[in-house]
């Protein structure tokens, strides 16, 4: 099912894929349980969308908003706007019609809630009546026709950045890990956001230039009943995902075998825990890496090779370990830049290396994950706490850490907040001191965390400030 | 008449007797009926093709019959989750299936129930459409 993505950025590339992909075809087929839609009738469903463009009068570069939920709307409305080489700033179907049309400096926004410059779908997967159509919003900011795709970083670890995306990264993304991902005749649940790079890119185009049968979850991977029964019933061969959704499947009954039975999938988006990765060795799912800024992928690991904090190798950049000790890539995968409603894209050096601000360690089976440098801070004294190194140093020197996280509240001490896995004793007040060397006259707390209670961001990343709350402290200082 | 009787599905828009004599039906009879009815064999040929989805998807009778529904006349449903579908039903004598697909019909996508049914006896099968 697999096919040559074009190299030429001349013209633009998604016309010969989407036309040899999608016109006429019985595949990329998908399900999204109430209701089935094949690529032909998706490809029907654009024709409509692109002549309703073009009566409006968008040109390339032209920004509209996208706040569909995954549905055979949103891939007409993805399908014509690729086509016409518009610009799409995704966002989640909850976000206010205004927020994004200002965010996006959008000329409209397409979404099923009412508001001005919305364009709401009708029938089946149609645009407004051409007759009727809203009039567009005047623009503040130049049209930019290479940007593809406007993507608010996640804002996890930092402030959330609106990302522009090119065709030429998105596709060097899809050529480089394909070949990799064994997705002939794949059969793909579908869980992930698609508002987001890794759902976007490397579930959903990625999956449409498979031509795979895509079921979608409707419950977007949040009920683990619900993703065995989709997996056993519709054959399901591979998932990509994130770790918080892995746990899930983990805990529940037939989880584990379901994740055994597929032959691929990747999960990312936060590194896999002591106990996660555990429960992914001897499945064929594969570690996954990226950021937005790389379109999103960096790294892949083998299938089934799984320890804590394990990312893969470099797949389609190159990459670098900065002085810093943070990896940083370079290559056609890196952001055009960075988009500002008020200023417009912010265009970076092709050429450049883009810093992750992540801390890895290399060894010959790739990258392990090290921590956030984002997630330093600075004590009233002046003393910088890299917290992501010395977590490193403390999951390595507390035996039975399955979770640990090093913060402060007031600047003035130094907390640990750790949980262990099954079996283990949370470690000593002392044994934690006596690791933090010339550090342990600031021990403040040290709040064990029953095993599974870690709290995590949705993707599944630790989440930080959660865990203070849940300690009952509150970060009153800032990062360094 | 089978001696099938057959248990209508939720959501069914086909009478039970229609299924029941499918094998007896004739042109007129289908070309009476408001939703699409294609007999069709086992590998898929056309047998009888009605003026509704004649209509609905731009086609004519005596051109589709004789083709493959699956393959020639409606290449979108040659897929795992439709044609797969009905090739399963056929291995195993046993097909009764009712499922929400999208056709393109009149140049936009619409939204159809489809049912595909096979008389055990009579080894009759049908693909019957109707629009939501």
């Amino acid at each position: 099912m697999s096919m040559n993505l074009p190299k030429d950025s001349a013209t633009n590339p998604w016309h010969e894929i989407l036309h040899a992909r999608l016109r006429g075809s019985p595949y990329p087929l998908f399900d999204f349980q109430d209701h089935i839609i094949p690529a032909a009738s998706i490809w029907t469903g654009s024709r409509e969308w692109v002549t309703a463009f073009r009566k409006a009068s968008l040109q390339p570069g032209d920004r509209i908003a996208l706040l569909l939920p995954p549905s055979s709307t949103f891939l007409a409305v993805l399908t014509a706007a690729l086509w016409e080489g518009l610009s799409i700033a995704l966002y989640s179907p909850d976000t206010a019609t205004d927020a994004a049309l200002l965010a996006s400096d959008a000329r409209l926004v397409v979404s099923h809630s009412r508001g001005q410059f919305v364009w709401n779908p009708t029938a089946s997967t149609s645009p407004p009546l051409l007759e009727h159509l809203p009039p567009l919003r005047s623009a503040v900011t130049l049209p930019q026709p290479d940007a593809r795709f406007l993507l608010r970083t996640s804002g996890t670890s930092g402030s959330s950045r609106t990302v522009a995306l090119s065709d030429a990264g998105i596709l060097s993304v899809i050529r480089s890990h394909l070949p990799l991902l064994d997705m002939d005749d794949a059969v793909v649940l579908s869980v992930l956001p698609w508002h987001h790079s890794f759902g976007l890119v490397l579930d959903l185009l990625a999956s449409v230039v498979a031509g795979a049968l895509v079921c979608r979850d409707p419950l977007g991977g949040r009920n683990a009943a619900q993703m065995i029964n989709l997996i056993a019933r519709h054959g399901v061969t591979h998932l990509n995902t994130v770790p918080r959704t892995i746990s899930l499947l983990l805990a529940a009954d037939g989880g584990r075998s379901a994740l055994e039975s597929l032959r691929g999938g990747t999960v990312g988006g936060a590194p896999a825990s002591v106990s996660i990765a555990a429960g992914l060795a001897g499945t064929r799912l594969r570690s996954g890496y990226g950021q937005t800024e790389a379109s999103p992928g960096i790294a892949l690991g083998p299938p089934g090779v799984w320890t804590a904090g394990y990312l893969g190798h470099a797949v389609g950049c190159e990459t670098k370990i900065t002085s810093g000790g943070t990896l940083a890539f370079r290559g056609e995968n890196a952001c055009l830049g960075y988009f500002s409603p008020q200023t417009g894209l912010d265009r970076c050096d092709p050429g450049r290396w883009v810093d992750t601000r992540d801390y890895v360690e290399v060894s010959e089976g790739g990258f392990h994950f090290c921590g956030r440098a984002d997630d330093s801070f600075k004590l009233a004294n002046g003393r910088v706490v890299d917290a992501a190194l010395l977590e490193t140093q403390l999951r390595r020197e507390l035996p039975g850490t399955d979770e640990l996280m090093v913060f402060t509240d007031d600047g003035e001490r130094l907390h640990v907040a750790v949980s262990t896995l099954p079996g283990w004793a949370p470690p000593s007040r002392a044994d934690v001191a006596s690791l933090l060397g010339h550090l342990s006259v600031y021990l403040g707390g040290l709040f064990p965390v029953a095993p599974g209670r870690f709290d995590r961001t949705p993707k599944g990343a630790i989440d930080r400030r959660r865990i203070m709350e849940s300690v009952g402290l509150h970060a009153n200082h800032r990062a360094a | 008449m089978s001696a099938v009787a057959t248990r209508p599905l939720a959501g069914q828009f086909a009478p039970p007797e229609i299924l029941e004599r499918a094998h007896l039906a004739n042109r007129a009879q289908v070309d009476s009926l408001d939703f699409g009815f294609v007999k069709v064999d086992d590998t898929g040929k056309i047998l009888l093709y009605n003026r509704y989805e004649g209509e609905m998807g731009g086609n004519n009778a005596a051109i589709c019959e004789g083709k493959n529904f699956f393959t020639e006349v409606a290449p979108c449903t040659n897929n795992a989750l439709f044609f797969g579908q009905f090739k399963k039903g056929i291995a195993a004598n046993n097909l009764n299936l009712l499922f929400p697909y999208t056709f393109t019909y009149k140049l936009k996508p619409t939204n159809v129930k489809v049912h595909m049914f096979r008389d055990p006896e009579t080894k009759t099968n049908v693909v019957l459409v109707k629009t939501t």
